[in-house]
């Protein structure tokens, strides 16, 4: 009775400390002005919606680019991170504890040291202000988080659904497939999500790596943070919220009707 | 199919488990691997079935080298003690699995997964999802599936063993019957005495990665070629004695025995005591009631005990001494251990 109150409590806060300034940020984004001790702004307007829409920084086409960009990101990201998690898991080899240690080491690196130091190395590849070179720079930091997903979620699924396939005459791709894919996928999601957030909330390495050529929705929301008009940095804090909320609901779709479609009915 | 294992050898990392094993099992045969657990049984399972790379050796199927084969296309199917259906196919769709992998088309795959399914006694179940039924009920459609593949060599491993002792009776009589219906050359993998002597055609006993003794049930039990293999079926009394021409002696005891002279150990078992008339004296320890029988400890005039089942419940009180004697039909005689570590 107790624990439930604590827990009730708990999660009331948890939802205050993050609604409560969601629904400020939604206020702010249109509010035209929000003097000091009123509760709610003064007078509200659409210019900032218009400025985000209409104005000069073209959203349709920022967004198209930063979602494409973290989703190839969380993809990747997530390949890379699903074939280490499972050479670490079921297989034995000469050098296996570095490789597990050697996936933490960007973690140990702080971002900006980590992408001045990089810049150097992509002018050389000839990768420096472009989108490749972006989608590096972003997969080296997302890449820890996928492994760290996924090497706990191959560990619990392990090979013996994927041997089961094998002996009843499943090649090894195929018995992946049917075998253990099916078990991985939360692991897999939650890993791209990951990965995606982390590649769409990258401010300095974008602009390090980009060069300022590589245009994404942070790399643009942050000037407008820094400029001091709140009600556009708020406008743009809600397109960047909302329009990573409606990937993961897709996401989410994606899922349920795959695995609805794969029990056949 | 013939199944022929020739000095196979697995190890892990620097663990030697079967250091150099041969095994032949007939077309059609029935053979359970009978041994302790870690005596390699189950690594030796995999290893046939290309689950685990050998380090050495050869295997044989139907006279074909199969050793570095890829697992899929092997066609030896194995039932695993954890069942390990996929919990995202329905029942149906497990057992059509195989066929699926065999590229049969989606009806005809359906119709026969729903005949292996009714032959098990599972038709109802199609539409289920693995979680929704019984353990029992999982390993009937586990072998169902290893059934649908047409395997041309079933392996057992330990299938009924997270069972209770009511289904596994049931189990086993299924699969007994299967394997009398598609003739199907199968390896049984168990720790269970009863299991492997009720079911099989032939016993192999294992212990520590090497093959002890192979043969019929009966032999495995009355002859058994090792100290070992007798112990394992349990309650063995070894009398000490001494072969001279040929003929073996220990107390008043003499039998002809076909061995060369020396110290030997006569191997005998509870159910060759016979309690009434004899020359030979047996003192009541205790009796233990257990519903259909009465389990009686006896002690000999060499203070070895002797566990007899007697049916009912014998009049016998503790302490009270009764006469009888040892049976002794073919003798089994092992050389004396303690003369070897001296």
């Amino acid at each position: 009775m107790k624990g439930n109150f604590l827990f009730k409590f708990l999660l009331a806060l948890v939802l205050l400390l993050i609604l409560v300034p969601a629904g400020q940020i939604l206020l702010w984004s249109v509010a035209e002005r929000w003097p000091w001790p009123g509760l709610l702004p003064e007078s509200y307007s659409l210019r900032t919606v218009k400025e985000l829409l209409f104005g000069s920084a073209k959203l349709p086409g920022l967004l198209g680019s930063s979602i494409t960009l973290a989703l190839t990101v969380g993809v990747l990201g997530t390949v890379v991170g699903l074939l280490t998690a499972r050479a670490t898991q079921l297989y034995d080899f000469p050098g296996k504890e570095l490789v597990s240690f050697g996936a933490f080491l960007p973690l140990l690196v702080p971002g900006t040291v980590f992408a001045m130091g990089i810049q150097i190395t992509l002018i050389r590849l000839g990768l420096s202000d472009t989108v490749a070179g972006v989608v590096l720079v972003h997969l080296i930091a997302a890449i820890p988080y996928c492994i760290t997903i996924l090497t706990d979620v191959t560990r619990a699924v392990g090979s013996s659904l994927e041997q089961q396939a094998m002996v009843l005459g499943a090649s090894p791709l195929r018995a992946f497939l049917h075998g253990s894919l099916p078990s991985l996928m939360p692991g897999i999601l939650s890993s791209v999500s990951m990965g995606f957030i982390l590649s769409y909330s990258q401010y300095f390495t974008t602009l390090m790596a980009g060069g300022g050529r590589v245009k994404t929705l942070a790399l643009v929301l942050v000037p407008y943070i820094q400029s001091g008009d709140r009600a556009l940095a708020s406008i743009y804090c809600v397109a960047f919220v909302g329009s990573a909320l409606l990937v993961f609901f897709l996401f989410e779709g994606i899922l349920h009707t795959v695995s609805e479609r794969s029990r056949g009915k | 199919m013939k199944l022929e294992i020739e000095n196979l050898k697995v190890s892990y990392d620097a663990d030697v488990v079967l250091p150099g094993l041969s095994l032949t099992v007939q077309e059609g045969e029935f053979l359970s691997l009978l041994g302790p657990s870690g005596c390699g049984k189950s690594t030796l399972l995999k290893a046939i079935a290309g689950i685990l790379p050998p380090s050495g050796g050869c295997i044989r199927l139907g006279g074909v080298d199969i050793t570095w084969q890829s697992v899929h296309k092997r066609g030896t199917v194995v039932v695993f003690q954890d069942v390990r259906l996929f919990p995202h196919m329905t029942v149906l769709d497990n057992v059509a699995f195989p066929l699926k992998m065999q590229g049969v088309d989606k009806k005809s795959r359906r119709l026969a997964a729903a005949a292996y399914l009714d032959r098990v006694q599972m038709g109802g179940f199609s539409h289920r999802l693995p979680g929704e039924l019984s353990g029992g009920q999982q390993q009937r459609v586990a072998l169902a599936r290893a059934l649908a593949a047409k395997p041309r060599l079933l392996l057992l491993d330990e299938p009924f063993s997270a069972l209770d002792e009511n289904l596994r009776e049931d189990m086993r009589t299924l699969v007994t019957q299967l394997h009398r219906e598609y003739a199907m050359t199968t390896i049984l993998v168990t720790h269970d005495r009863e299991e492997a002597l009720s079911m099989s055609g032939r016993v192999a006993m294992m212990f520590g990665g090497r093959i002890h003794q192979v043969d019929t049930p009966q032999r495995v039990y009355h002859q058994p070629a090792t100290r070992q293999t007798a112990d394992y079926f349990g309650d063995c009394i070894y009398l000490p004695g001494r072969v001279e021409a040929g003929v073996f002696r220990s107390g008043s005891l003499a039998l002809e025995v076909p061995v060369s002279d020396g110290d030997f150990d006569l191997l005998l078992r509870p159910d060759q005591l016979e309690i009434g008339t004899g020359p030979c004296s047996f003192r009541v320890e205790g009796c233990s009631f257990r519903g259909r029988d009465t389990l009686v400890t006896f002690r000999d005039e060499q203070g070895n005990l002797w566990k007899k089942p007697f049916p009912g419940t014998p009049a016998w009180a503790p302490g009270q001494t009764l006469p009888g004697f040892i049976r002794v039909s073919c003798p089994v005689l092992f050389p004396r251990l303690s003369q070897e570590k001296d």
